[in-house]
């Protein structure tokens, strides 16, 4: 039972270190922009679909794809903030019409690759040498579950530490609490804001990868449900705040795995409920979420 | 010339028009089949779900995405009691009395609408305690819970496969028949105290709180409102349509409905009614392009979701450009059209 | 002149809040805009740094037109701005919050010699410094807004109400610092509506009634006006 339960922890750490991404990536937008970036789980499935489109269409070496698949997820991610969101701010988009606009967006982005790619599931490619497992005391810890945790813990370091002490994070602090006062300061603000794009985006490529060689199976509508499960994780970290968004996503994805692991198998459909009960639950006992939130006023429209 | 007010003249007017209105359902009724039926009814069921919609979210500004789930319980709870019995006892697991339970339309309806209600009851309750947009996330969960739920209750609801054999009550008279009733209700209701309280409350909290409305009170009464409406919509579909499955209302048919909303506007009902109609419109007639088509001997493919992406762009450009809607804050009625009667004949409006 | 606001009229929406004002502040002064509540003080300095756009008229920095540049293109020419009401970044530290001032800041050493200044100037922050600055008293988090607007070395530093809700102890030291600032190179507009206060530290001052200068000289001269002292100053 113990070894079972170890297993299963394993996995968890993969699946964690991608919704923790994710969700570092949403709070990271929510924090400095108040908007829920709708979009963000289909930049995360741009990230995971452009990399087997790079090998299989264009026949590219995986890590070269991987990384053009990094660059188009910033690339869509930019694209996304010029052209919807950016209009949408200058014309002084209330906080709803700016959701509705994410939320269009992120309809537009699924059903364009659906549209010419059909939804069919594809075979993510995952080069021979991520194949290796390792058996420890009976349990299989495969080289990937390792390199997706060590590569997901690594860029959280450097991402917290960029967000903590550089001058473009603090930058970035002070642009999420009062973006007038910061332009004050000299700061760009849409600058600053392009800047969360590209590293949120960027985030999100990296975990639509993550997800390919956890998972190997890819599809346009593969965005949505990971989307959300790390928008929740986020929640549940405290919007705009980055290492609670990590710990957050490691919980989540913990719970979902346990969720399943633990009880008997004509529960496991109710997988997504899971989740959606554990955000009713924190949301009821800390509406604010686990940890301090970063923003100065706590999405509340009631204006 | 005197104003639409509520003089006998214009009541008259207004009998007229209704009575020209039932001529046309009658004929509509009688000559219109088909593929141009179904948009005809599916049109006035979307204006009954824009409607409910427009009292929760439009009125009292409580942005809820969560009708979809709403809408699969009503739809559910309805067909449960409209289903032949020899399809319950073939394929579902039902309890005795809900097995045999045959009820006539007009009641299954209601309980459909009655079901919705509560949900709506428990919905409203969380919306005190979070704020914007963790209470929108909240709403999207319902849809997702429901569907779930839906999938994983096999005994009532044949799970993901759905449940087919509904009969096929639904028709114009069923349709704008509740159409005219919410339409009815919606005006009075905008020009009652009770609307008027809850739209203040809708603009202003603050405000609102400080004219001694009270703010839990109203909210739950716009909130179970619009569940109503809303839960009316579920059965008609259904019983149109003929069968249902978990995600029948999911999350991009509530997409579908915020395109409405959004083009149309959300927080009138002629907005509301328009965005339906041209949402409704042109997602039927775009359906045969969406299957494939020729331009000069190119055979084009079918290109599904085409329908989608058109109308996402379409809310996006909307919302950058006017995001108010189409109709903005604005009403159609008898009075406004008047006025506009006047211009395009070059008299001047005696205001 | 250094800064120079010329003929400006301007408002928020269709409500006009100052009339064809005109104000120069010239190096090395200190130059103070007094009036009620509603004159259009905090509009002034908000059409300077260019939250709001003059209508009519224009604002010069070192003979540079600047009314048509966005807020961080104004300050990054040496106008700092510190707000009514502070407006320090809450969720950061005492530290952060200067660090931020710096933004425009490049070299790691001048950075460090600005923020030993505003240490000297301000004992208390370096204390602090580690501190959110959102639990700071109210006059710590008015040192911190001013040592934050100066780490960016301004020539101009714009001043709003910086007495307001303050102790008067607090009060005559944050005055001090603004001597000792002005005296070792940054002019300084001060909008303040403890006149009294603002004539002794000022050199200049302009009277802004509904939207429009209604007198304006050495300060000396405005303390003995009869007029200033009849509205202003409450002597009879």
């Amino acid at each position: 039972m113990v070894i079972y339960i170890l297993q299963q922890l394993v996995n968890a750490l993969s699946y964690g270190s991608i919704l923790g991404l994710l969700a570092v990536g949403y709070t990271m937008i929510y924090g400095i922009l108040g908007l829920i970036n709708f979009a963000h789980g289909e930049i995360f499935m741009i990230g995971a679909f452009s990399c087997y489109l790079f090998t299989t269409v264009l026949n590219l070496p995986w890590v070269t794809a991987a990384l053009l698949a990094i660059i188009a997820s910033t690339i869509s991610g930019l694209l996304l903030e010029r052209i919807v969101y950016q209009p949408c701010i200058r014309r002084g988009g209330s906080v709803l019409t700016i959701f509705i606009v994410s939320f269009a967006a992120s309809i537009f982005i699924r059903f364009l690759f659906m549209m010419f790619f059909t939804d069919a599931r594809r075979a993510f490619p995952i080069p021979a040498f991520f194949e290796k497992i390792y058996f420890v005391g009976g349990i299989a810890i495969g080289l990937r579950d390792i390199l997706i945790f060590t590569t997901t813990i690594l860029i959280m370091l450097i991402v917290s530490y960029f967000v903590k002490y550089s001058k473009l994070g603090i930058a970035m602090r002070a642009v999420s609490y009062d973006k007038k006062t910061a332009s004050f300061m000299g700061i760009n603000s849409i600058r600053i804001i392009r800047v969360v794009f590209v590293i949120g985006s960027m985030l999100a490529g990296i975990s639509g990868l993550e997800y390919g060689l956890s998972f190997g199976i890819v599809n346009p509508s593969m965005g949505f449900n990971p989307g959300l499960t790390g928008f929740i994780a986020a929640v549940l970290g405290g919007v705009g705040n980055v290492p609670g968004a990590m710990i957050g996503g490691f919980i989540v994805g913990i719970g979902e795995i346990l969720f399943v692991a633990l009880l008997p198998p004509i529960y496991s459909p109710l997988r997504p409920l899971f989740v959606w009960i554990l955000l009713f639950l924190i949301l009821f006992l800390k509406p604010t979420g686990l940890f301090r939130p970063n923003v100065k006023f706590e999405g509340d429209w009631g204006e | 010339m005197k104003k639409f007010t509520s003089t006998a003249k214009s009541r008259g007017y207004y009998i007229v028009v209704i009575i020209a209105a039932i001529i046309c359902l009658a004929l509509i009724e009688k000559n219109i089949r088909g593929f141009y039926l179904g948009i005809f009814l599916l049109f006035g069921i979307n204006a009954i779900i824009c409607l409910g919609v427009t009292i929760t979210n439009g009125y009292a500004n409580i942005f809820s995405l969560g009708f979809g789930g709403i809408m699969l319980v009503s739809a559910y709870v309805s067909s449960l009691f409209t289903l032949p019995i020899e399809y319950k006892s073939s394929f579902l697991k039902l309890p005795e009395w809900l097995e045999i339970a045959q009820l006539p339309f007009p009641l299954a309806l209601l309980l459909g609408a009655t079901a919705a209600v509560l949900v709506s009851i428990v919905l409203v309750l969380p919306a005190f305690r979070l704020k914007g947009h963790y209470f929108i996330l909240a709403s999207i969960g319902i849809n997702i819970v429901m569907a779930n739920l839906a999938v994983n209750s096999r005994s009532f609801t044949q799970g993901p496969f759905g449940i087919r054999n509904i009969p096929f009550i639904t028709n114009v008279w069923w349709v704008y028949g509740i159409l005219f009733l919410t339409v009815l209700f919606m005006w009075r209701f905008t020009h009652s105290k009770f609307g008027r309280a809850v739209i203040t409350l809708g603009k202003d909290q603050t405000l609102a709180s400080t004219m001694g409305i009270d703010i839990v009170r109203y909210k739950i009464y716009a909130f179970v409102i619009g569940g109503f409406i809303v839960g009316l919509a579920g059965p008609l579909w259904v019983h149109y349509i003929g069968s249902m499955h978990p995600h029948v209302f999911d999350l991009v048919f509530v997409f579908q409905i915020i395109a409405m909303l959004v083009i149309g506007s959300f927080g009138t009902i002629s907005g509301a009614i328009l965005g339906a109609g041209i949402i409704t419109m042109f997602t039927h007639l775009a359906r045969p392009v969406q299957e494939g088509f020729k331009i000069f001997s190119f055979q084009v493919p079918p290109l599904i979701g085409l329908i989608q992406i058109l109308m996402a762009i379409m809310i996006i450009l909307v919302l950058i450009y006017k995001p108010e809607g189409l109709l903005g804050k604005k009403e159609i009625t008898g009075q406004s059209l008047q006025s506009l009667w006047l211009k395009t004949r070059g008299k001047k409006d005696e205001a | 002149m250094l800064l120079s606001i010329e003929n400006v009229t301007t408002g928020y929406e269709k409500a006009q809040v100052l009339k064809k004002v005109n104000i120069n502040l010239g190096k090395g002064e200190i130059v103070a805009l007094i009036g009620a509540n509603g004159a259009g003080k905090t509009t002034t300095l908000r059409c300077i740094t260019g939250i709001i756009k003059p209508w009519e008229g224009t604002i010069k920095f070192n003979n540079q037109k600047i009314d048509a540049l966005e807020s961080y293109e104004i300050v990054s020419l040496g106008i700092s701005y510190c707000p009514e009401g502070r407006d320090i970044f809450a969720n950061l530290s005492v530290y952060e919050n200067l660090k931020v001032g710096s933004y425009l800041i490049k070299d790691r050493r001048e950075f460090k010699s600005n923020l030993n200044q505003i240490y000297e100037l301000f004992p208390r922050l370096q204390e602090r410094s580690n501190q959110i600055a959102g639990s700071l008293s109210g006059g710590e988090q008015q040192m911190l807004a001013i040592g934050r607007a100066l780490m960016s070395k301004p020539s101009v530093l714009l001043l709003d109400e910086p007495s307001l809700g303050l102790a008067p102890i607090l009060v005559e030291s944050i005055f001090k610092v603004i001597q000792q600032i002005n005296s070792s190179g940054t002019s300084v507009l001060l909008v303040e509506q403890n006149v009294s206060l603002a004539l002794e530290f000022a050199q200049r001052a302009y009277v802004l009634e509904k939207g429009a200068i209604k007198l304006s000289g050495e300060s000396k001269d405005l303390r003995e006006s009869v007029y200033v002292k009849n509205s202003y100053l409450g002597i009879k």
